[in-house]
């Protein structure tokens, strides 16, 4: 497996440190040989330094979601952002990130045209806030690429199962059972054989147009309030990741 | 009377407790603040009666503030509206923030209005201030009539951007009522002490 890495570190704002953009990316493939048809997984591998973090999807009160821009070659179909589970941080103000610390790995499902065969060109710009308490953003492009040939040769397998595992699965597919009551903009739900409060984890994702009013734990259950954002139209749907001890489901909650 | 008394200062401290911890809300009276800028000058909200009044979150060690600057959205803003009873105020929570400072930021960028200093933090608290930037117009009447984001463009590369504060502006000085009262504020969290 060839990493080209970094290839550029643009620095968006002339802040002062741009010598260090406090995170790193390099993106990475789980095969280096594709079989003509299958679907493989691209990844972009963030190190962060200590005491910072970058954002999940939701970056909560503050904060800017890490963004990912892929580019394929025609006809190759890549999925959604898998997104593990994240961190929930706390500052003063009653202000609520999510994030990620350490390391996270973004990951993404492609899929080549049946009839593709030979070299094809991965590019991924991606974009993310670093903060601790100052924040600085970061950038990167960057490039690698796949064989799609006969046969499969595997890759990066330990990186990519290790962080497969934190992605939260769907409900259809988790371990955990999930019940899910809906009254207006008010979601309960209710995760089967978590015993101890403490323990539920609820991150919430709110679609365009809507924001996260409020979410109470009791016990296993959790009861999430959205609040239409006055004048906003409603887009999509919420995402609810819940769970407990390295094991939560993704929920999807309509909200139209 | 001396029970009066006591009750009276119950009352007088209570309301003066209840009117500190008044929470800014949509649609209802803006909470009043009295704050003073870097030069020194005081601000207080019911002085601009009868106008609009705009307040930004601003800190300016901020990249998404430093980025706003270097494209002069606010003053922007500020300078299409300056005739139109629009009052801007920008203010800053952040506990470390120097007034100093905040000067020489108004005149690097010839900011034609002032950063409040609230390194308390309690304004900003009390209207819920979350990011910088983080956006609010108060009517003519003192209602809060918006609160957000100043346009809808976290990473700041859409072609086409939507800035509320200019579309609710817009719709004020036509008489209009501001159709999107409420947008996701985006930015860095406001450094609180």
């Amino acid at each position: 497996m060839r990493i080209l890495g970094l290839v550029f570190l643009v620095f968006l704002c002339g802040a002062a440190v741009a010598e260090n953009q406090h995170a790193s990316a390099r993106l990475l493939v789980d095969r280096t040989t594709v079989a003509a048809g299958e679907s493989f997984l691209v990844g972009v591998l963030f190190e962060i330094d200590p005491e910072w973090h970058i954002y999940w999807k939701n970056p909560g009160d503050a904060g800017m979601a890490t963004s990912i821009k892929w580019s394929l070659p025609d006809g190759f179909v890549v999925s959604e952002l898998l997104w593990p589970v994240p961190k929930r941080f706390m500052q003063e103000g009653d202000i609520e990130g999510f994030g990620y610390e350490g390391s996270a790995m973004l990951m993404a499902r492609v899929t080549p045209p049946a009839d593709f065969t030979g070299q094809a060109p991965i590019g991924a710009v991606v974009r993310w806030l670093a903060c601790k308490s100052i924040c600085v953003p970061g950038r990167a492009s960057l490039t690698t690429e796949v064989r799609v040939g006969s046969s499969s040769v595997p890759a990066n397998q330990e990186t990519f199962s290790q962080w497969l595992r934190r992605v939260p699965m769907d409900l259809g597919q988790s371990p955990l059972q999930v019940s899910v009551r809906r009254s207006g903009m008010s979601y309960e739900l209710t995760v089967a054989g978590v015993p101890k409060e403490a323990d539920l984890e609820v991150f919430v994702s709110p679609p365009e147009g809507v924001a996260v009013r409020r979410v109470q734990r009791k016990g296993n259950t959790a009861v999430v309030e959205f609040a239409r954002l006055a004048g906003s139209p409603v887009r999509g749907s919420a995402e609810v990741v819940i769970g407990n001890k390295g094991t939560h489901a993704r929920v999807v909650l309509p909200l139209e | 009377m001396l029970r009066y008394l006591v009750a009276m200062l119950v009352v007088v401290g209570f309301s003066g407790f209840s009117f500190a911890q008044a929470q800014a809300e949509l649609g209802k009276k803006a909470p009043e603040f009295r704050l003073t800028d870097s030069a020194g000058k005081q601000h207080s909200l019911s002085e601009y009666q009868g106008k609009i009044v705009v307040l930004e979150w601003i800190n300016p060690e901020c990249p998404f503030v430093q980025r706003h600057y270097k494209e002069k959205t606010m003053a922007t803003a500020a300078k299409q509206f300056s005739d139109k009873d629009v009052i801007w105020l920008a203010v800053n929570s952040t506990s470390h923030a120097k007034p100093e400072d905040m000067t020489k930021w108004v005149e690097q960028y010839g900011l034609q209005y002032p950063i409040l200093m609230d390194n308390s933090g309690d304004v900003g608290r009390k209207y819920g201030a979350k990011t910088t930037p983080h956006m609010y117009i108060i009517d003519r009447q003192g209602v809060l009539v918006y609160q957000g984001g100043i346009d809808d463009d976290p990473s700041g590369d859409k072609p086409n951007r939507t800035n509320y504060v200019v579309k609710a502006l817009t719709e004020i000085a036509n008489g209009d009522s501001v159709s999107q009262a409420q947008s996701k504020p985006y930015g860095c969290s406001v450094k609180y002490k």
